[in-house]
């Protein structure tokens, strides 16, 4: 195995794992990972207050660099997730810092990215205990919106 | 085309391990490489191998407990079997407890090597936490030992 291949998985072993403990520790009823990838890396379920149990994909990106206010995602990407009838998430793991980014992927990022025709930059909020808090009541909201629909 | 849909929830001491090992927020790179062994395999649960040795792959091996229990002022406790002692002590090489405070995703490291004695072992003091520092002690430790040819370490920074 190269040294860059050996690099690159740990890399992507260290986003997973973050990705993995910061879903366990808000207490999700499941995290599911597919075992070869398909339309995106995990599916997570939270209970809701009325016994349900609220679902959303989540695309883990990793990296080893500082992260500004937004991630590029190819674009073929963004459209899958975000057209998608399940809310989904991009989670980038800065792997170095142990660091956690989350932004939601909605449809309307693509006119903002018009000028790009491969990549869109999903603007993303670090994640700490008041981010993950906002985060709860986000899902919470989610789930009522797709429920509403 | 389908895929099998995996939960990985549970075994969340496992991964705060693997993590803390492969931690290099003041490294150039990690200085480990972990390789989970599988829950069937007798008292390891991992191989970890160092890296930054030129031509050599040298390792250690790991055994995870992991406790929801707050540490005390001097240290977390632990639960192991006398059994898992004496079967550490039979294994060529350095090996390892690591125990881990779930809440908090704190790890710490005592080591099982000659002259430990072969009997459960329940605490680990709190200076043996995995900080960067201790990380970078533990890479020398093990790469220390290798080159010696014993059976296995007499001595440990982490006994």
């Amino acid at each position: 195995m190269s040294a860059n291949n050996s690099q690159a998985q740990m890399v992507g072993r260290r986003a997973e794992l973050m990705a993995e403990l910061f879903f366990q520790s808000l207490d999700a009823a499941y995290v599911a990972r597919f075992e070869h990838a398909l339309a995106f890396d995990l599916l997570v379920g939270l209970s809701n207050p009325q016994g349900g149990i609220d679902n959303f994909a989540v695309e883990v990106k990793a990296t080893q660099q500082p992260v500004r206010s937004g991630f590029r995602i190819s674009r073929k990407i963004h459209e899958r997730l975000s057209h998608s009838n399940t809310p989904a998430m991009l989670l980038v793991a800065d792997v170095k810092q142990d660091r956690l980014y989350y932004g939601w992927l909605r449809p309307e990022q693509a006119a903002a990215s018009r000028s790009d025709r491969d990549t869109i930059v999903v603007p993303l909020t670090e994640i700490d205990e008041g981010a993950k808090a906002r985060l709860r009541e986000e899902l919470a909201a989610q789930g009522s919106e797709a429920m509403a629909a | 085309m389908t895929s099998e849909l995996r939960d990985v929830t549970g075994f969340r001491g496992e991964k705060i391990v693997e993590l803390r090992l492969t931690d290099y927020k003041t490294f150039p790179e990690p200085l480990f490489r972990p390789a989970h062994l599988g829950e069937k395999w007798p008292a390891i649960d991992y191989l970890v191998e160092l890296t930054s040795i030129p031509g050599r792959r040298l390792y250690f091996f790991a055994q995870v407990k992991s406790t929801t229990i707050a540490p005390s002022s001097r240290s977390l406790r632990i639960s192991t079997k006398k059994k898992d002692i004496e079967r550490l002590l039979q294994i060529p090489g350095p090996t390892y407890l690591l125990g881990v405070h779930e809440p908090s995703e704190r790890v710490f490291v005592r080591s099982v090597h000659i002259g430990t004695p072969a009997r459960a072992i329940t605490s680990i003091p709190l200076h043996y936490e995995l900080t960067a520092g201790n990380l970078k002690q533990l890479h020398g430790e093990v790469s220390r030992f290798w080159p010696t040819g014993h059976h296995k370490p007499t001595v440990s920074r982490f006994a």
